[in-house]
């Protein structure tokens, strides 16, 4: 019975001493992140200090012009028994401007602050801007005074340019833009031009008045215009740029409609480390002892896309192991996707295959029933290492 | 005596040692079992001041935060911004993807349980830099560990085939992609999840993640499939309840006004992150009227993290962190590698392989380069020449890793491109072998193509007097009247922004950096 009793006691004051030992040395890092101003806070203030006060601390500009300024002036009195030295700390923009009237204030006096800040620069929409005053009010060692509101323009267009992600090289597709205009009177286009004359003809603007229950969802909106942009078939294969200076009724100065997109073929093939234009996969250095597993898809668009029928035909070298996943899609006006998983496999050879003197490129061919892509090549550049 | 130190003392003794050598081990947890991630080497942060930057609007971050179940730390709307960059200095700019690391690598280093989130877009813009760049982010945040993974209306216009390769899961690695209401061809929870449950901290996290209605109508891609936000969530959540989850997240890339309509109408969701909102988040969470639901939002520009802490899985036991992404945070090893990959392939596939074709000059004047104004305006080149605007190519050269292949980055470091949409104007830089007269921001970037200018003055055309003055007249700036002034200021502008040059801002800053560049006409 004495054993145990020995034993237990030993078990306990062991544990207890860990214990001790472990929050003494750790303990601190979960709190010591404390400000030593912060600190100061919590240690009793005396009654001859000073004291900052702020009636507000926050003003909402609410709507403002873009290219607009605003400004308001808060207050900070010492309600103390000592002079309050106040400093100008940071901001959350250098855009914002913020002048202190006063460094020092007596008791019972005040100064001011004045926040200025100019719509400029920035997209319609919410903005937020702070600024810090410091002091040496032990009980606020620091004041952030906030100005918010709305950025808005006369007219609002969204998108505010186009992206044709993927335009199939033999078919057109078409984009809207919706123009909102916030000012009394009806919106109308009345003129606009492509800036980029050499493709100017590959595109068609269209302008109509905004229906009305699209006008209903847009607050404030007073009338509004839809722009129908179609990009004709004819581009050559790769990315195309245009602008569109867009003349309105109601705004002075014309707005543009930038335009990019990528015409593309009805084959592509996308995957970590491809590279389009040389038809390569880049695979780098390769561990033999680990191998690598990478994937590619081939996505097939047009009408013929039903009639990829993909099959392996041939790879080399031997090293390289390349299996194709199920076709997915196709359905409706979704492309067909094939996944093609490539492995250089774990205990792989060391083996050069980068090209020229350095290695045959590694070379993957598919066929497919597809008129314009009956055989689809894939060079792979490695090398593979211990 | 002998006897009784033996068989009874001796035998305590060790097992008192034993007992509280097991006790270290227990209750220091896993101080040793947070191994650094492999390839990095942050240094354990001073708990003292690693979280302290007096110059800040946040001087010091999580004070009096006890370690809470799970650390949330929610990003999103990088819009491209993959490191701060520019000519006001790093320790001046906010954001980037090796702070961002920092911030989770130095959270977890104290032991806390991190879940990372983002909301999406993580480009701005589209093209084929963009395609690469966003797959850099994706490879960066699948490395950081990030759980969930919205996609932005800008993600979405992006190439869906290019998107698929980023997303889609790779071998046995679960994509942490997530979109509830917009899919890559077709609704496809293998390549593209609809949800995430993540299990951490002794908590289930559900996240759903939608599209706008709003941002829905700015993307334009034929090979996208969406549901409205609405009837997406009304789908999911069933989905997320009967797994018993504890936290309910909703990711919205959405306008403001649009996410709180989302909480109030499902408000089972504890948090929305809204890609709505000013610039700047505020100091604290807003909690939706009518629920108790915080509303985060995340600023822009991917400047700051907003990490909240949480207690329990009760709505009340939540903390609220801004963080800025500022100078306290250094640099990660692992991003650099990342940033390095992406410049390297930048660089392998060329302009040309960016779909960056040379588009014509208003007025089809062209490019000469600074060597050219030098026959005759001696003085201006000589003080042009000994400013950072003369050697700024070789500033990108210099960089760790080198940038001299972004477009991003030659749009104000060469001469002839248009600074702010980053596509040379024909006649503008290509290369150092092709067009060497045009490294460095040259003469032209501000007085306009110099061309007829030259080819005038040194007799290649036949030009008249007047046909003369009015080429001089067209590269001519003054500073002689306000809107003269203006006009020169908006040049500066062009490259001086605020992304890249926070010191340079209105009527004042010109004053300062003007003497630095000062050049008067002809000698």
């Amino acid at each position: 019975m004495r054993h145990w009793f020995l034993i237990i006691l030993a078990v306990v004051l062991g544990l207890a001493f860990g214990l001790g030992l472990t929050v003494m040395e750790l303990g601190a890092s979960f709190t010591s992140t404390v400000d030593a101003s912060l600190a100061q806070q919590n240690s009793p203030v005396s009654p001859d200090a000073p004291h900052v006060v702020a009636d507000e601390e926050e003003y909402k500009f609410g709507s403002m012009e873009r290219e607009s300024l605003k400004t308001h002036v808060f207050t900070i009195r010492n309600e103390g028994h000592s002079p309050l030295s106040l400093h100008k700390g940071a901001s959350t923009c250098r855009c914002t401007k913020f002048e202190l009237a006063g460094e020092t204030v007596k008791p019972g006096e005040s100064t001011t602050v004045t926040i200025e800040w100019k719509a400029r620069d920035v997209q319609p929409g919410p903005f937020r801007q702070s600024a810090t005053i410091e002091t040496n009010d032990p009980a606020r060692p620091e004041l952030t005074f906030t100005i918010s509101g709305d950025v808005t323009n006369s007219y609002r267009m969204t998108p505010t340019s186009l992206a044709f992600s993927s335009i199939s090289a033999g078919e057109p597709q078409t984009a809207e833009v919706h123009i909102f205009s916030y000012r009394p009177g009806q919106l109308e286009v009345v003129g606009h031009e492509f800036t980029e004359t050499s493709t100017a003809d590959k595109f068609e603007f269209q302008a109509v008045p905004m229906p009305a229950s699209v006008l209903h969802d847009e607050k404030d909106a007073q009338s509004g215009v839809v722009l129908h942009i179609t990009v004709k078939p004819g581009l050559p294969l790769g990315a195309f740029r245009q602008k569109i200076q867009i003349r309105l009724n109601l705004a002075e100065d014309p707005i543009e409609l930038p335009i990019e997109g990528n015409t593309i073929s009805d084959v592509v093939i996308a995957g970590r480390g491809w590279d389009d234009d040389h038809s390569l996969l880049t695979l780098g250095t390769v561990s033999g002892r680990e191998g690598i597993k990478t994937e590619l898809f081939i996505v097939a668009h047009g009408t013929h896309r039903k009639d990829l029928h993909p099959t392996i035909k041939q790879v080399t070298p031997d090293d390289l192991k390349v299996t194709l996943g199920e076709p997915l899609g196709g359905t409706g006006d979704t492309p067909m996707r094939l996944p093609v998983m490539l492995e250089i496999p774990p205990g792989s050879r060391p083996a050069l295959h980068l090209g020229g003197e350095e290695g045959k490129l590694g070379e993957v061919l598919i066929g497919t029933d597809l008129p314009e892509a009956k055989t689809i090549r894939i060079l792979v550049r490695f090398d593979v290492g211990e | 005596m002998k006897s009784f130190l033996l068989s009874r003392l001796l035998p305590a003794a060790l097992l008192c040692l034993a007992a509280a050598a097991l006790a270290l081990v227990i209750f220091r947890g896993g101080s040793t079992a947070h191994a650094q991630p492999a390839g990095d080497s942050p240094t354990v942060p001073s708990a003292a001041n690693h979280w302290q930057r007096p110059a800040s609007l946040e001087p010091t971050l999580f004070a009096d935060w006890p370690r809470p179940k799970v650390a949330l730390v929610l990003t999103g709307l990088l819009q491209g911004y993959i490191e701060p960059c520019g000519c006001s200095g790093k320790e001046n700019e906010q954001g980037g993807l090796s702070r961002r690391d920092r911030l989770l690598t130095d959270l977890a280093a104290q032991n806390w349980t991190v879940v990372a989130l983002d909301v999406g877009d993580q480009v701005r813009r589209f093209g084929r830099q963009q395609e690469i760049k966003f797959q850099a982010v994706a490879d960066a945040l699948k490395t950081m560990g990030y759980r969930a993974v919205g996609l932005g209306p800008n993600d979405l216009r992006l190439s869906a085939t290019e998107l698929l390769a980023s997303v889609a899961p790779v071998g046995n690695q679960p994509s942490p992609f997530v979109s509830t209401n917009a899919a890559l061809f077709a609704f496809d929870p293998k390549t593209l999840p609809l949800d995430q449950v993540i299990e951490a901290g002794g908590l289930k996290i559900g996240v759903l993640s939608v599209l706008g209605d709003e941002q829905r109508s700015q993307v334009n891609n034929q090979d996208l499939q969406f549901q409205p936000a609405d009837k997406a969530i009304a789908d999911g959540l069933p989905k997320l309840t009967a797994a018993k989850c504890d936290f309910l997240v909703l990711l919205a890339s959405a306008t403001q006004d649009e996410s709180i309509a989302l909480a109030k109408k499902y408000p089972q969701f504890q948090i929305v992150v809204s890609a709505g909102g000013a610039e700047v988040p505020p100091k604290q969470a807003t909690v939706i009227e009518g629920t108790a639901t915080r509303l985060i939002e995340l600023g822009s520009k991917g400047m700051y993290a907003i990490v909240l802490g949480l207690y329990d899985n009760s709505p009340d036991s939540i903390r609220y962190q801004r963080v800025p992404l500022d100078a306290r945070f250094g640099d990660s090893a692992r991003m650099k590698r990342v940033l390095a990959s992406y410049q390297d392939q930048l660089k392998d596939i060329g302009l040309e392989g960016l779909g960056l074709k040379p588009a014509a000059y208003p007025g089809g004047r062209k490019f000469v380069g600074s060597q050219a104004c030098s026959e005759c305006h001696t003085q201006a080149y000589a003080v042009w020449k000994k400013t950072p605007h003369a050697q700024a190519l070789e500033t990108l050269a210099h960089l760790d890793p080198p940038r001299q292949s972004d477009p991003e980055c030659l749009s104000c470091h060469v001469t002839g491109w248009e600074p702010q949409k980053f596509f040379p104007w024909d006649g503008g830089y290509l290369s150092l072998d092709k067009t060497p007269a045009l490294a460095g921001n040259g003469c032209e970037n501000c007085h306009g193509p110099a061309s007829n200018h030259v080819a005038a003055e040194t007799f290649q055309i036949k030009a008249s007097e007047a046909d003369k003055e009015r080429y001089r007249a067209e590269l001519r700036l003054s500073l002689k009247s306000d809107a003269d002034r203006r006009k020169v200021i908006d040049i500066c502008l062009k490259c001086h922004d605020i992304d890249n040059s926070i010191n340079f801002k209105g009527g004042d800053a010109f004053d300062q950096y003007w003497p630095k560049v000062e050049h008067h006409g002809k000698d």
